[in-house]
């Protein structure tokens, strides 16, 4: 199975809990990200999504300026820790329906792992094992159309052949040897 | 594989006319990350859960007073739904987005396609696929054949 550690996303963008959403919004932008883990005294406590403060800000007609991202973040912190499997993880993510699982080591902060992520990496492997079997796909093409060229060849050769019957001895050894040589050729290209 | 098989409908909507607060309950509501916005019957544009909280709350906007027009991602893009799902595929790669309207000859919204939901369906068909690879592999060692996988 693909390894833990090619997913791990180690840059965190964190959020103090006594911070405002509308803060939270101003940090989700500048960063280019969905959500933030929730930092209360160094220790990871919540993660807020866009889509909370959506939910919790914008459509309760809260507002942002004031509330505080404790009061809007999800919690507990559905976290997993560095040793856990990548199966394990994803189990985690289907179990409470979650797209982000940060990676906490003894109340500390590691890294975070999103689900979009490994599937971007999923279907990279999958589209280079595809373009191996097609390239395999490909080669097998190649030495069919190789059997084909040789078959033809050893045809003619054999009509030769009946034709070199009605020559002289002498004439006669001599072309059969170059065919052999032909041959020999052909069977070596072959393998 | 015309997309119309694969799209969800019908598409929920949002008028542009209305605001970003209205918006947001009706995909609270309806657990969506996405509303099309609507403006005489046709589709005008698309507008995300994310698209609200940046648009309004980064500019320090009132959601109860913002129109959604105001906010709405534009251009609009969107796919006829006899267009296959391999096209859908390239459209939304082209244009870096995770929802399309799906839309009937006449430009009527039909639907919306996500690329969550052909990535599950990418996903079935893979499992469809190593199913058949694993039953394979036991009829092809009884035959005596040597595979190599």
């Amino acid at each position: 199975m693909l390894s833990l550690a090619s997913h791990v996303q180690r840059d965190v963008v964190t959020i103090a809990s006594d911070l405002t959403a509308r803060e939270a919004a101003d940090a989700m932008k500048a960063r280019a990200v969905g959500s933030l883990i929730v930092m209360r005294e160094e220790v990871p406590v919540g993660i807020v999504t866009d889509r909370d403060l959506l939910e919790r800000v914008i459509a309760e007609g809260e507002d942002a300026a004031s509330i505080a991202v404790a009061d809007v973040m999800s919690h507990p912190l559905r976290a997993a820790r560095s040793a856990d499997t990548l199966e394990q993880i994803v189990e985690l993510m289907a179990m409470y329906g979650i797209r982000r699982v940060p990676l906490v080591d003894d109340g500390v902060l590691v890294g975070i792992i999103a689900l979009d992520d490994i599937l971007v990496k999923v279907a990279q492997e999958l589209h280079d094992l595809s373009e191996g079997t097609r390239r395999e796909l490909d080669g097998a093409q190649r030495a069919a159309r190789a059997r084909a060229v040789v078959r033809d060849v050893g045809e003619r050769i054999r009509e030769l052949g009946d034709q070199i019957e009605h020559v002289g001895t002498e004439a006669k050894r001599g072309l059969l040897d170059e065919i052999d040589d032909l041959r020999e050729r052909i069977r070596s290209r072959d393998h | 594989m015309p997309i119309d098989d694969y799209c969800e409908k019908p598409a929920v909507t949002v008028l542009g006319s209305e605001t970003v607060r209205v918006a947001a309950q009706r995909m609270k509501s309806a657990g969506l990350g996405s509303l099309v916005v609507v403006g005489d019957g046709r589709p005008t544009g698309i507008v995300t859960d994310r698209d609200l909280v940046i648009g309004t709350l980064c500019n320090r906007l009132d959601p109860g007073c913002v129109r959604v027009d105001e906010i709405a991602s534009r251009p609009l893009v969107t796919i006829e739904q006899e267009r296959s799902v391999a096209e859908a595929v390239r459209v939304i790669r082209y244009h870096a987005v995770r929802r399309i309207p799906v839309v009937d000859e006449k430009g009527e919204l039909i639907g919306i396609v996500a690329a969550d939901d052909l990535i599950s369906m990418a996903a079935s068909q893979l499992s469809g696929l190593s199913a058949a690879i694993r039953a394979q592999r036991p009829r092809d060692e009884l035959e005596g054949r040597r595979t190599q996988c």
